[in-house]
């Protein structure tokens, strides 16, 4: 009964976005690129919000990965999907800046509304109290959390990004999950 | 099994990563234990109440006109910039050596987030202690080919591109520099700066390629 938590998450809920879009931005079309942010912005500034816990760095990071994805449409060749591609701009930069700042006083995600988001069947309440947690989580292993329970990238992939093993990875969660659990029952 | 064993595996229990045994063990433990068997149901919650966040958050406010800004600023690499056209007699083979170097500045460029494996880079960083090594390693080598460049008397239209290639990754090395100064045990930082480096190489490289081969 509980594999079924083992299945990736994320699987099919990328917006899918035309060839052609990305195809025209790639020739340099500005117009298509914004039809891209308009249907990825949502989906970025959300990882980048949850990775950096800061909602001000949310929205530098979400500009900085579409101006990266600008300037990279060309080395782009499509053997992923773009969104997967662009996702993996966002995580590359956001991890840049928490390494960069984790030794700075970090900041707790202000969240006095709970986010506007899209999403099936959620208790706003819970859905508040543990985005609270998540951002109040050390970086990494918050990072950790958001990629794998979230985002359901595996550790495999997640240590790539992190320069990391795949055990610290799972060493990581371990804790992220083990401190929600304490946080959230507090 | 005791009860610190058994919630020392309770990720790989979920996630239905243990070997049959050790499955049966901590099912067992579980049927007499119900402090962990309350244990396993809160983490369950957690995970599924993680899987229920939203996936698309919306911006506080509209970020394009920002983002948009962002790209006129952008610099050479950046698509629709105007083509370069070289001046009337120039021959093919500098045509040659500024198409390459505008080629690897943009794979600098971008690479610099998206490559994840490089295993060159792995053996330069093997070991390696600190941040400081890969800039102090590569920077000679660079310097070398530099001069290498200047010496073959390329055509100054040639020499402004890569010139002003060069800055653009020069500023990414500053930045990185100055990243890994603050956090001087920073692995990826340092793989990144290794391989700015090596983009920097390549583009002098490229450039001497072209004379010679032309």
């Amino acid at each position: 009964m509980h594999a079924a938590l083992a299945v990736p998450l994320q699987a099919g809920v990328l917006p899918a976005v035309s060839d052609d879009l990305v195809a025209r931005a790639r020739e340099g079309d500005r117009a298509a690129f914004e039809a891209l942010y308009r249907a990825h912005a949502g989906r970025v500034y959300a990882l980048c919000l949850r990775l950096s816990a800061d909602v001000l760095r949310a929205e530098e990071l979400t500009q900085d990965t579409f101006v990266q994805a600008w300037r990279g449409l060309r080395a782009f060749r499509g053997e992923s999907a773009f969104a997967s591609w662009l996702h993996r701009i966002a995580v590359n930069a956001a991890l840049g800046t928490h390494r960069a700042s984790e030794r700075r006083e970090r900041r707790v995600l202000p969240l006095a509304e709970p986010p506007q988001g899209r999403s099936d069947a959620v208790d706003t309440g819970l859905a508040v109290d543990l985005e609270r947690a998540i951002a109040s989580l050390p970086p990494g292993a918050r990072a950790t959390f958001v990629l794998h329970d979230i985002e359901g990238y595996a550790h495999e992939e997640i240590a790539g990004m992190m320069g990391v093993a795949a055990g610290t990875s799972k060493a990581q969660l371990h804790r992220a999950r083990r401190l929600l659990r304490e946080g959230l029952t507090r | 099994m005791s009860c610190d064993d058994v919630r020392a595996i309770l990720d790989a229990y979920l996630a239905d990563e243990l070997e049959t045994a050790e499955r049966r063990a901590v099912t067992a433990h579980l049927a007499s234990c119900a402090g962990c068997r309350s244990e396993v149901q809160a983490w369950s919650e957690l995970l599924e109440r993680a899987r229920a966040l939203p996936r698309s958050i919306e911006p506080p406010r509209d970020l394009w006109p920002d983002v948009d800004a962002a790209l006129d600023a952008a610099p050479v690499v950046a698509l629709g910039a105007a083509p370069w056209r070289p001046r009337a007699g120039l021959r093919p083979v500098w045509l040659v050596a500024a198409a390459l170097a505008l080629v690897v500045v943009t794979a600098a460029l971008t690479t610099f987030f998206l490559r994840e494996s490089d295993t060159l880079l792995a053996r330069k960083l093997k070991g390696m202690p600190g941040a400081a090594s890969p800039s102090t390693e590569t920077r000679p080598a660079s310097e070398d080919l530099l001069r290498s460049l200047e010496e073959q008397n390329l055509p100054p239209e040639t020499i402004a591109i890569v010139q002003r290639n060069l800055a653009v990754i020069d500023v990414a090395i500053a930045e990185l520099e100055a990243a890994l100064a603050e956090d001087p045990d920073n692995r990826e930082l340092a793989r990144m700066l290794v391989s700015t480096h090596r983009k920097r190489d390549e583009l002098i490289q490229g450039a001497v390629r072209a004379k010679e081969g032309g």
